[in-house]
């Protein structure tokens, strides 16, 4: 018993030192590997020579952060007909929720072991880290299915860095507000009305009563606490990370604004996200929403009745805005930097954009970003998913087309965007909380987005 | 010894509010569980069940849905080997941390303290790359190993802790008798201090259940993927969450430890009388 | 001399080997490669790669940035409070559980749930509670009468520690009140009884016997309680992410942000070392004062 013991514990040392010492040795080529492998296979077909894709084999690693139903099923459904068209390649899907994803992928990328296909939104930061390809060469080939004209105005270029293009859009996001109908009926005013601010700040006023609210801000995360007034300065002129002399009065025109709104919002969206926002919103308790494309999918499940009595406009106009605009991202694909299987991967996603599937995809998220895409296609796609909602979900989906088409405009991309979003969170609070006027809260503001540029800047 | 009324009155009146405040947010997750979606998102909080429900169950448990059977038994089978393994090398070390005031011990207990602080966000990266260098991502025992770096350093620590309560006649009394120092430890002093081996195990359990970050990073298909993961993994997507599913799946997690626990914890009493210890 | 040392020690030290060397072998690298990352400037989506810079980061966060001492401070007030109030709750709670109840161990099951409960899940159900305009405290605090006008627990400038503090304590305390029921076990039925035959009142016996015997469990509790309190922000992330800005941020919740949502691994790897070297300390206060009696 006690020589047995005595072995087995010096077992356990040796192999763990053993195991130590090979970790130090190890890690350095496992970064090496990476590196050499991609460029080689990048070459392999450029010639554009016939490719046999029935005996293609690979093994593509597909990040999706789609994991509602309807996104899962859309995910299988496209893994099976794929399985059909090339037998030998193998997908496997890394589901994945969106602010895990951000987290996961820039660990895979800084040691150099990354998945194949990328599910998009902001593709700043990943092109910082130099983790997408660049997808125009692929684009510009003479047999690609994807052409670059193929997208709606504003889609393509929020994926575009640097005449790069890292993510090909599949469907459109739009942020805007959007405005419960009928609340705003019975407090006598009509959805044409709302033109300006202060048109906003008046139906909020009189949405106002017996336990209901005009507006709803989520001031709860840094995120969406940026978005909102984001969006809004769009239709006054002025961006966020704006730091010069001349938007000042364009910007506290901004602030104004949301300190006009706080009396007219429940006093608890100090602290609220997305979720908490649409269930005060579903349940009728607060009557316009700052949100975007993305609205529908949230608000199903908790009241689909919500979703008939819902319009989307563009955030209307500021006091010094020259038109409405609205800022227009995307969702799409990209494939990484380092994958070992880019022809593979880029056949996959002109699949996944071909009008088949991308039409399923627009029925869940809305919008396509593809011309060619028909919206009868999409609407009677989103029979299945909205089946309790179908009237009031395609006069939203027409609504959020008609305000892409009148007053889309790409949205910008930012470096440093998440520290800034901090920073707006933080000065918005106080200044909402009455701890200060929109003069200070903007000079505050002004100072840490400076220093964030200057950080990115050197 | 006989109990009074009023003292019976009293332990149970404790009891009554420590359960009830220990369990409402959780009384209130189950009661949630049953309701349809539009009821759970209601204004007003209502604890009454308007469309009593088991869509959310269904759809929890569902190949369709979370598949949460599979994910259970990863969490189930990745957790005892944790606790097998932080048992184990907690005893040894305990001891010695106990009983043999060798010298150096100082720099030891710094080592278990930093080692517990170097958990969290920013070893994801050295770890991510250790894993992949011994084709380890994926698996089940690179996340044993990592949660082993967070139980062994309070294991040991505990267990020392249960050994010093232990008196010193009665490991004098066996090396009297003969006995090595090896065997003293496992046949006295472990069973003497089994309650203290219980509750580590337990802790080392219940902490590799509780791991999200780690599995996240370090797993990704559903062979190796924890309940944890699994949940978190579709609460923010751009579709519409299933809350009512996600919140189902978040009361089957709980259910099988607290049952586990139920069981195991006789063995925090019984240990003793194994031991034999008497007055 | 050496044969001496050996014959004197050697047993210790195979005994503490295991643990040292497991710990060594999967530690060390991370811990290596943290200080190292603090010494440079490295920011993932900087574009300009890693350049040494000394102590330049530990420099910034101690003289320049204004929120790195409030965050400090946040830390000391999260790990205290969350010690403190767990034991307040546990000692009392195992004491129950450790007296003759009818299904016991079912008592003792349904005290782990608020352990074993993922924070991802009974987040979202702390979040219902606390809301500020439909949630559960609200409502039956001011159908209660207890207030009269709803109050956002997690948007005020008072309310929003004593209700994270709340959660801590409930997610917390079953740990502790788990190590002292096992302490309790060990304590001997026939000392109780023979110290109530002698006279000794409930209080006294409490104080006299029961305390004492504890010490040693709860000494090391304790320094777990500290560490890990320090260590786990979880909870703090699922209700307020630290936020607003950084009001309720704490030492872990500013490196994941630095780490994870700015990118920042530099900085990130900074705030990660100092917020060791502070534990250090705190945990050696805490030998000084309550080790003593327990070496």
């Amino acid at each position: 018993m006690k020589p047995y013991k005595k072995s087995l514990v010096l077992l356990i040392g040796l192999t763990m030192v053993f195991s130590l010492v090979l970790a130090a040795c190890g890690s350095n080529n496992a970064a090496n590997n990476a590196g050499d492998k991609s460029p080689a296979n990048t070459t392999d077909n450029k010639s554009g020579e016939e490719i046999d894709w029935k005996t293609v084999k690979a093994d593509i690693r597909f990040v999706y952060p789609g994991t509602s139903e309807s996104e899962k099923l859309f995910a299988e459904t496209f893994k099976d007909a794929m399985k059909e068209k090339y037998p030998n390649v193998n997908i496997e899907f890394m589901y994945l929720s969106w602010a895990d994803m951000e987290k996961k992928i820039s660990v895979m990328i800084n040691t150099g072991d990354v998945p194949d296909i990328a599910t998009t939104q902001d593709v700043t930061n990943f092109v910082q880290m130099d983790g997408l390809e660049d997808l125009a060469p692929f684009m510009e080939r003479a047999d690609s299915t994807v052409k670059k004209d193929d997208f709606l105005p504003g889609t393509l270029d929020y994926s575009t860095v640097d005449n790069g293009i890292y993510a090909v859009p599949a469907t459109a996001n739009a942020f805007n507000l959007m405005v419960n109908e009928k609340m705003l009926n019975d407090v006598g005013m009509k959805l044409e009305e709302l033109q300006t601010w202060a048109d906003v700040e008046k139906a909020a006023q009189l949405m106002t009563k017996d336990g209901k609210y005009g507006f709803g801000y989520p001031l709860g995360v840094a995120r969406f606490a940026f978005r909102v007034p984001f969006t809004a300065g769009y239709s006054n002129d002025v961006l966020i990370s704006d730091t010069s002399e001349g938007s000042k009065s364009k910007y506290i025109e901004l602030l104004t604004h949301f300190k006009n709104l706080e009396a007219y919002q429940p006093k608890a969206h100090l602290t609220w996200g997305y979720p908490e926002m649409f269930r005060a919103y579903s349940n009728g308790e607060v009557g316009m929403i700052p949100a975007g494309t993305f609205f529908s999918s949230n608000v199903y499940s908790i009241n689909p009745e919500i979703i008939n009595v819902s319009r989307a406009i563009p955030y209307p106009k500021g006091p010094s805005g020259t038109k409405i605009q609205t800022p227009v991202a995307n969702s799409g694909f990209g494939i990484y930097k380092g994958s070992k299987n880019k022809e593979v991967a880029w056949r996959l996603v002109q699949e996944l954009l071909s009008p088949e599937f991308n039409s399923t995809q627009a029925a869940i998220l809305n919008i396509t970003a593809k011309k060619e895409t028909s919206l009868e296609d999409v609407i009677k796609k989103a029979e299945s998913v909205y089946p309790k909602a179908i009237d009031g979900h395609k006069r939203i989906i027409e609504d959020f087309m008609g305000l892409v088409a009148s007053s889309g405009v790409p949205m910008d991309k930012i470096v440093g965007q998440p520290e800034m979003e901090t920073i707006v969170q933080e000065n918005m609070v106080k200044m909402l909380t009455g701890k200060s006027d929109p003069e200070e809260t903007y000079a505050a503001i002004i100072k840490g987005v400076d220093q964030v540029k200057a950080k990115y800047a050197k | 010894m006989k109990e009074t009324l009023s003292y019976r009155t009293l332990k149970y009146m404790s009891l009554l509010v420590l359960m009830v405040c220990t369990l409402f947010p959780f009384l209130w997750l189950v009661d949630t569980t049953f309701k349809s979606t539009e009821e759970m998102f209601a204004s007003t909080p209502s604890w009454w069940i308007e469309n009593f429900t088991l869509e959310h169950y269904t759809w929890a448990l569902g190949e369709q849905g979370m598949n949460i059977g599979k994910l259970l038994t990863n969490s189930i089978i990745v957790c005892t080997l944790t606790a097998l393994c932080t048992g184990l090398i907690a005893c040894l070390s305990g001891y010695g941390l106990a009983r043999f005031q060798v010298p150096g011990i100082k720099l030891v207990i710094i080592l278990f303290v930093l080692a517990q602080m170097i958990q969290g966000p920013l070893i994801m990266i050295p770890w991510y790359e250790l894993a992949s260098t011994f084709s380890l991502l994926n698996t089940k025992t690179v996340l044993v190993l990592i949660y082993n770096t967070m139980t062994i350093p309070v294991g040991v620590w505990i267990m020392s802790g249960f050994f010093k309560t232990v008196p010193k006649e009665l490991e004098e009394a066996a090396y009297m008798d003969g006995s090595t120092k090896l065997k003293t430890l496992f046949k006295i002093m472990v069973p003497m201090a089994l309650p203290g081996l219980v509750s580590i195990s337990l802790y080392s359990f219940i902490l590799g259940w509780n791991d999200y970050q780690y599995s996240l990073i370090l797993t990704n298909s559903l062979a190796a993927k924890t309940v944890q993961v699994g949940i978190a993994e579709v609460m923010e997507s751009m579709g519409a969450a299933n809350w009512g599913g996600i919140l189902a799946s978040g009361v089957i997690v709980i259910l099988p430890i607290v049952i586990i626990f139920a069981f195991i914890q006789k063995l925090l009493i019984e240990g003793l009388t194994a031991g034999g210890i008497k007055g | 001399m050496t044969r001496k040392f050996i014959r004197l020690h050697g047993f210790g030290y195979l005994l503490l080997a295991p643990a040292v060397i497991y710990l060594v072998a999967f530690q060390f690298y991370p811990l290596f490669e943290t200080i190292r990352l603090s010494l440079y400037d490295y920011s993932l989506i900087a574009n300009k790669g890693m350049s040494f810079i000394g102590l330049d980061n530990y420099k910034f966060l101690i003289t320049e940035d204004d929120k790195f001492w409030k965050i400090m401070w946040n830390s000391v007030v999260w790990v205290l409070g969350s010690t403190l109030f767990q034991f307040a709750v546990a000692i009392p709670a195992a004491l129950i559980l450790s007296a003759k109840l009818r299904s016991r161990g079912l008592w003792r099951g349904l005290m782990m749930v608020p352990w074993v409960a993922p924070v991802v899940i009974i987040g979202i159900v702390w979040k219902w509670i606390y809301d500020g305009h439909n949630g559960l405290a609200n409502y039956y605090l001011s159908a209660l009468n207890i207030i009269q006008e709803n109050i956002v627990w997690l948007g005020d400038d008072f309310w929003v520690w004593p209700a994270l503090l709340l959660t801590s304590v409930w997610k917390g305390f079953p740990y502790i009140a788990l190590m002292l029921l096992s302490g309790l076990t060990g304590i001997s039925k026939e000392m109780m009884e023979a110290a109530q035959v002698d006279g000794a009142t409930a209080w006294q016996r409490f104080t006299r016997i029961t305390l004492p015997l504890l010490k040693p469990i709860m000494y090391v509790t304790g320094m777990v309680a500290i560490v890990s309190s320090w260590t786990k922000f979880e909870m703090i992330w699922a209700l307020t992410n630290g936020g607003p800005g950084f009001e309720t941020s704490i030492l872990p919740t500013y490196v994941y942000t630095n780490a994870f949502v700015y990118y920042d691994l530099g900085k990130g790897s900074a705030i990660a070392t100092l917020s060791m070297v502070f534990v250090l300390l705190i945990v050696g206060i805490y030998a000084k004062l309550f080790g003593k009696e327990n070496d």
